[in-house]
């Protein structure tokens, strides 16, 4: 079905205001900002806990680990409501997302007739976002369980879910490999939100 | 590796709301995504209609008219169908970021693997690639990767142009040896929950 994009298509990259600064570095914005602070619920059914480097609660707190960095949102408790249903509330769970994928953002809600000035940008209000986290792989995170872990290589749940709730708070891909946001990550490869990250965040006026 | 473009100069007065933020996949070769595939066929977009899963939400179940089949069960002429993780259903959407999108009358090849059951694109649009023809009319393909497709590894990921004739011996070659080219996926407890 073709996606309906009012607004565009093009993946546009900010610079942030001291380029000419050579520390200065690339970020990027969807175009989307939250009006006000908001909550994001966790539902931790259906994650497959066998074979993981990590406990279930590590699992659990891996994934809200990555909301707490973000400004523009919150950790507010668990939930029974599934992810990807637009039903007013912004939830993080588990799905298995097959083969290839680890992890998904859907927007949901955004205001798609106007934009509201934000900075030297005109941004979209964001309503509601969801994130799914695959089942079909071995996750192990930052607090605990190592890469390798005895059951073998994983990826770190803590930085995959910082990084879809970078794409929650209105960023996406840069090409400065060490930032979160790099569309690119090895294997046992662990990363937290950096400089890039806080410009972008920034940019988005939070 | 996709690169961004950067747009040059000061901070962009108006920025597009793109597909969405993004989603995550593991960059892997054409070998391993027909690998994981239980269908790689070339067709027409005949249909295109948003449907609610009861656990995974909006989708959208798009129906292909088959005219080349790589692997799978199928046959010229058949129609496939499979999922893509957001849609449009009832005036409400939703935007898997990474995720492809077709029109109808399109011609795509398409990998579709399986999902406890549900057939799906495989790795939202790393598994979607766009049809040309030379005057010949010898078709090639291009990776048709959307904005905000987040790839998760750290092997170069091919683009294409890909011939239909190469594309096929390498489908095949996949099929004759089942072993992956990435060693995450070789991990069979690693995946196949």
């Amino acid at each position: 079905m073709r996606r309906n994009r009012i607004l565009g298509s093009a993946c546009v990259v900010a610079i942030g205001a001291a380029l000419a600064a050579p520390d200065a570095r690339a970020y990027c914005l969807t175009g989307v900002r939250w009006p006000a602070q908001a909550d994001v619920f966790y539902n931790g059914n259906g994650k497959v806990t066998t074979g993981q480097c990590i406990s279930a609660s590590q699992m659990d707190s891996a994934v809200t680990s990555g909301i707490t960095p973000w400004s523009a949102i919150r950790y507010a408790g668990t939930t029974s409501k599934t992810a990807n249903k637009r039903d007013g509330q912004n939830t993080v769970g588990w799905a298995n997302l097959g083969g290839q994928t680890l992890g998904i953002t859907n927007y949901l809600k955004y205001d798609r007739t106007r934009t509201v000035p934000c900075g030297g940008n005109l941004l979209a209000n964001l309503y509601e976002a969801d994130v799914r986290h695959t089942t079909a792989y071995r996750w192990t995170s930052g607090g605990g369980g190592g890469c390798p872990c005895a059951a073998g290589p994983a990826f770190y749940l803590n930085a995959v879910s910082a990084h879809e709730f970078g794409h929650v708070i209105g960023l996406c891909h840069t090409n400065t490999p060490s930032s979160l946001m790099y569309p690119s990550f090895g294997v046992c490869e662990n990363k937290n939100k950096g400089s890039d990250e806080n410009a972008g965040e920034n940019a988005t006026c939070w | 590796m996709r690169k961004l473009r950067i747009a040059q100069g000061a901070v962009v007065a108006v920025l597009a709301v793109t597909a969405a933020a993004a989603s995550t996949v593991i960059g892997l070769s054409v070998e391993d995504q027909a690998r994981l595939s239980q269908r790689v066929v070339v067709g027409h977009v005949v249909k295109q209609r948003g449907v609610e899963h009861p656990m995974l939400g909006i989708e959208t179940e798009v129906t292909l008219q088959v005219t080349d089949v790589l692997k799978g069960d199928v046959r010229r002429g058949d129609r496939v169908v499979f999922h893509t993780r957001g849609g449009e259903l009832d005036g409400e959407i939703s935007e898997a970021v990474g995720e492809a999108s077709f029109r109808n009358g399109q011609r795509a090849l398409v990998f579709v693997e399986s999902v406890e059951g549900r057939p799906y694109l495989l790795g939202l649009s790393m598994g979607a690639w766009d049809v040309q023809e030379d005057r010949s009319g010898n078709a090639s393909f291009r990776r048709a990767v959307r904005d905000g497709l987040e790839v998760y590894g750290g092997d170069e990921v091919e683009m294409g142009p890909i011939s239909l004739r190469d594309m096929r011996a390498r489908v095949s070659w996949a099929e004759r040896r089942p072993e992956f080219d990435h060693p995450l996926l070789r991990d069979a407890a690693i995946r196949g929950r």
